[in-house]
């Protein structure tokens, strides 16, 4: 064979071969590049979605510019078959595999025949018709051109802004505009305020009107949701304590009336027929009657008709009452006295006191030792409150109108002549001036008085407005607080709830055991519980009368059949939620004594039709069931059956019927409407 | 070596050019046909048989006596038919009487000791007298009453068959159509072709025949033709090819699957390979490529392959089989 004509032969080869490579390369960067593409695309994908942070795309820009190339030449570097590379070049040329053949029979060496070296050199004559471009075309492989789109998408897709991956949050939902008060009660409490303003008219006292005022104030908050229901409550509770905290002139006068309610009895077992009817108002706790007395009495002394023996009568009266107000104002400003000392000596030692609390402290002890010292009273020590000093001033006043009667008894009993009648005259006119300045002071008492109860009703109403804001609150059926407004609403009803009665008697507790009906006896609970406790009546085991034998039911004689049968309760709270497992021994309690006086009743019947329904319940509120106006009842009730609608699982067309109904029994809107 | 090359080629170039001589000759009488005749002198050149398969009247017999005429050999003539008896095809012993008056057996040979012998309507004996040629066709040499009388070399069978008449025909046995080296299906003439039929044969001159070749020289180049080279991987695909006929093989393809009972001998691959050669020389290469194969796989293999009953029943033919065959194998594969 010529070594010059194989030469040409593996030349062509070799060019093949390079072209295989590269295009190979090519190839491997194509399929390269379409995983790569994809990872790129999910990764932007990622970022914009701000699960990936920007800061890695350049990571993985290089990894996948990394990952081609790799391929690539991966691909250019695969061993090459050149025998079916040289027959691919056969086939492409429709070179009747001389190619192939040749090569293969070059590789027999010496075993080659004359026919196979001919074959070779028919093969390199053939040479020039072998193109290997057509047997390795440069084509693009299936899916190269989609690839190439998605890379320039990609490309385009990177120089776009990426989103932000720390995206602002938006802004919170609002509160939810949840209705402290619905429509109804805020009327109703409306109502209240313009009461509590008419009340503070009439009683001409600025710290209602100014009460009234801000609870006017915070009813139009809240009507217009300035404020959140926890605000609302606080200036609710604000107001309550504002209102429920007298003036210390209201403290002294509601004390004050009632000693001078004893006063008055006193005064009326001395049988002077003028004041009778002062000390009988004083009794009866009347201000206002008493100072329509005093201010009598007053005139009487002013005018020219005076019966002989008044002066002398009303001097000794008033003496007797000025001194007997002396002694109890006296006796109760060293109790008052000595009751702050205590509590101030009482801190000092737990707590220790303050700067200005030991000034205070040595003022009491001071204030004391001299009220003791004084023994009568000689008014008040420098500790006195100013209601104390307005009390006082009564004191005094009534005072001086005593000794000025005494003064103008003594005078018109002494005056005989014209100038010693007009001294007399005028020191009786004076007399009474001192006890028109008395009624004036205990006019003065009387409106406190007045002020303070108003505050007091104030107050309450104020705490139940609160209350009723409270149970509409959401969830405030689940609240710990609900149970213990429930109870202050049954105890403001009159009604019984949990164990406990209005007397604080001891009633049948839900789980503890059961009161049979009347005049029934009821199994005995076991006294004795296993460790050997022994058992308490069932119902109100704090409310246990002291008197009551533990483990003893009572009402065996059937004198107490509300408290007949209960099963036992221990000591603990566990106890008693068991049956018990014995029984009275004396089950069956005593004989009736016949030795007893029964008197034997039959009440008759009326036959009729009987009273209509409208007719019982309005015989129901006129035995004073009603105490609570039907604003407040509906606000109460409909409160709470809202709360149960919150907190019970009831069917929604049942809501409906449940809601439809307190909308028929909804109060008028007028304020005469709806009320008792 | 470079003489003995030149030499070669030169045998070569003298092979190409008896055989065109040879085409030519033939040309006188056979009006196209080209496929037909060179697979009569791929057979010839191959030392194989071949079975002419066509329909009354297409110069079947005509070919094979042109042929005989063209070559200077020894040419018989069977026209088989049903009563024809295996004595009649190879020939008896008969009792005859010497120059001494004495008798003695001797062999009277038959018609088959020839060179070229044309089986006319093979498929209308039966195959007891059919079976008469296996031994001759296959070695070449024929055993009556214990002694073989070896047959002249060349030794070419070349046979006819009528595909329509079915009465009274025994089809060849499976045996019988694997010893024939190619199937060839004459076809209809063109227009042309038969146009130029009808000028030669309705005037009244008759084309002669003058023969180019002898029989040694057909033996010459019939070595030249088994000493064409075969690169490996066309050996392989030859292989593959043949491999492809069999229904069980793996990589047969759905048709082979369905329509074959059973492929092709391992006679088949010779004969692809052996016209494969004959066609490369023909087509001026020292070498066999995957498309002398291909071309060569038809003859070679459409006797050989027998269809199962739903390719009988489908009408399926072998020749379709053998395309999806070649569709299934690429060049490419190679």
């Amino acid at each position: 064979m010529d070594l010059t004509s194989w030469a040409e032969i593996d030349r062509l080869l070799g060019r093949a071969t390079l072209r295989l490579r590269l295009q190979r390369a090519f190839r491997g960067g194509l399929l390269a590049l379409a995983p790569a593409l994809v990872g790129l695309g999910a990764a932007m994908v990622a970022i914009w979605a701000g699960w990936l942070d920007p800061g890695f795309f350049p990571f993985l820009l290089q990894v996948a510019g990394t990952f081609v190339p790799i391929c690539a030449l991966l691909g250019a570097f695969l061993p090459v078959d050149r025998l079916r590379l040289a027959y691919r070049l056969d086939r492409a040329n429709d070179n009747a595999d001389r190619l192939g053949s040749a090569l293969e029979f070059s590789r027999l060496g010496l075993r080659r025949t004359p026919l196979m070296e001919l074959q070779i050199a028919d093969a390199v004559r053939h040479l020039p018709q072998v193109d290997p471009a057509r047997a390795l075309p440069w084509r693009l492989p299936a899916g190269a051109r989609p690839a190439l789109l998605a890379c320039l998408l990609v490309a385009a897709a990177s120089l776009l802004e990426p989103a932000p991956t720390s995206r602002p949050l938006p802004p919170p939902p609002p509160p939810p505009e949840e209705e402290l008060l619905r429509t109804a009660d805020l009327e109703a409490q409306r109502e209240v305020a313009r009461q509590l303003r008419q009340e503070a008219q009439r009683l001409q006292d600025p710290q209602l009107a100014q009460l009234a005022s801000d609870f006017d104030e915070l009813l139009e908050r809240m009507a217009g949701r300035q404020i959140d229901r926890e605000e609302a409550l606080q200036r609710l509770e604000a107001l309550q304590a504002a209102a429920l905290i007298p003036p210390p002139l209201d403290r002294q006068a509601e004390e004050l009336t009632t000693e001078l309610a004893a006063i008055g009895q006193e005064l009326k077992q001395e049988k002077v027929k003028e004041v009778e009817q002062l000390a009988d108002a004083l009794q009866r706790k009347d201000l206002g009657r008493s100072r329509e007395e005093l201010a009598r009495l007053a005139r009487l002394l002013a005018s020219d008709k005076v019966p002989p023996g008044l002066l002398e009568r009303l001097g000794k009266a008033f003496a007797s009452l000025a001194r007997k107000l002396a002694s109890k104002l006296d006796s109760r400003d060293v109790e008052a006295l000595r009751k702050e000392i205590g509590l101030l000596r009482q801190k000092m030692a737990s707590r220790g006191l303050g700067a200005g609390e030991e000034q205070r402290l040595q003022e009491l002890e001071q204030s004391l030792q001299q009220a003791v010292k004084r023994g009568g009273g000689q008014g008040p020590g420098p500790a006195a409150e100013p209601g104390q000093r307005a009390v006082n001033e009564l004191h005094r006043r009534l005072d001086e109108a005593a000794r000025g009667l005494a003064d103008a008894a003594r005078d018109a009993k002494q005056a005989r002549t014209p100038p010693q009648q007009q001294a007399a005259e005028s020191t009786r006119k004076q007399a009474g001036e001192k006890l028109q300045q008395s009624a004036e002071a205990l006019e003065r008492l009387d409106q406190a008085r007045q002020q303070a109860a108003a505050r007091q009703a104030a107050g309450q109403k104020l705490q139940q407005a609160r209350e009723q804001m409270q149970r509409s609150a959401p969830g405030a059926a689940q609240s710990t607080a609900q149970a213990q407004r429930l109870e202050d609403f049954d105890s403001r009803a009159g009604t019984t709830r949990r164990g406990k009665t209005r007397a604080g008697q001891p009633a049948p507790t839900e789980g503890q055991g059961t009161s049979p009906p009347l005049g029934e006896r009821g199994p005995r609970a076991d006294s004795r519980l296993p460790g050997g406790t022994e058992a308490r009546p069932a119902g109100g085991d704090a409310e246990q009368p002291p008197e009551q034998p533990p483990g003893k039911p009572p009402g065996q004689d059937g004198r107490q059949p509300q408290q007949l049968g209960r099963r036992g309760e221990g000591r603990t709270p566990a106890d008693g939620q068991q049956a018990g497992t014995g029984h009275d021994p004396e089950l069956l309690g005593e004989e009736s004594r016949r030795e007893a006086g029964f008197q034997e009743q039959q009440l008759l019947g009326k036959r009729g039709a009987g009273q209509s329904r409208s007719e019982i319940i309005q015989a129901a509120a006129d035995r004073g069931f009603a105490r609570v106006g039907y604003r407040d009842v509906y606000a109460s009730y409909s409160g709470t059956a809202e709360e149960e609608l919150a907190r019970v699982r009831v069917p929604a067309g049942y809501r409906f019927f449940v809601r439809r109904y307190f909308e028929l029994i909804r109060p008028r809107q007028g304020p005469e409407q709806g009320e008792d | 070596m470079a003489s003995k090359e030149q030499g070669v080629e030169a045998t070569v170039a003298e092979f190409r050019n008896d055989i065109e001589k040879l085409r030519k000759e033939i040309a006188r009488v056979i009006v196209g046909q080209r496929p037909i005749v060179d697979g009569v002198i791929t057979c010839l050149l191959a030392q194989g048989h071949a079975l002419l398969e066509g329909v009354p009247g297409l110069g079947k017999t005509m070919l094979v006596r042109t042929l005989a005429q063209a070559l200077t050999l020894e040419f018989s003539r069977i026209q088989f038919t049903p009563d024809l008896m295996p004595a009649d095809v190879l020939g008896t012993n008969v009792i005859g009487q010497d120059g001494g008056g004495g008798r003695s057996f001797s062999f009277q040979k038959g018609p088959i000791f020839a060179s070229i012998v044309l089986a006319d309507e093979i498929n209308r004996a039966t195959p007891k007298t059919q079976s008469a040629l296996l031994e001759a066709m296959q070695e070449g040499h024929v055993t009556v009453a214990k002694t073989s009388y070896p047959l002249p070399r060349p030794f070419v069978v070349l046979a006819t068959q009528n595909p329509l008449e079915m009465e009274g025909t025994y089809p060849l046995p499976e045996a019988q159509l694997d010893r024939f080296l190619l199937k060839l299906q004459v076809t209809y003439p063109s227009g042309e072709e038969l146009n130029e039929i009808l000028d030669r044969t309705t005037q009244g001159t008759t084309p002669r025949v003058e023969p180019v070749l002898d029989g040694p020289r057909l033996l010459e180049l019939g070595q030249l033709v088994r000493e064409v080279p075969v690169a490996s991987k066309v050996r392989d695909h030859a292989v593959k090819l043949l491999q492809a006929t069999h229904p069980d093989q793996p990589g047969a393809p759905r048709a082979t699957r369905q329509y074959v009972r059973y492929g092709s001998s391992p006679r088949g691959a010779q004969a692809i390979l052996l016209a494969a050669k004959v066609r490369a020389l023909l087509a001026g290469r020292f070498h066999v490529s995957c498309g002398d194969l291909r071309e060569c796989l038809k003859p070679a293999l459409r006797h050989r392959i027998l269809l199962n009953f739903e390719g009988e029943a489908e009408g399926i033919s072998a020749d379709r089989i053998l395309d999806e065959i070649l569709a299934a194998i690429p060049e490419e594969a190679v």
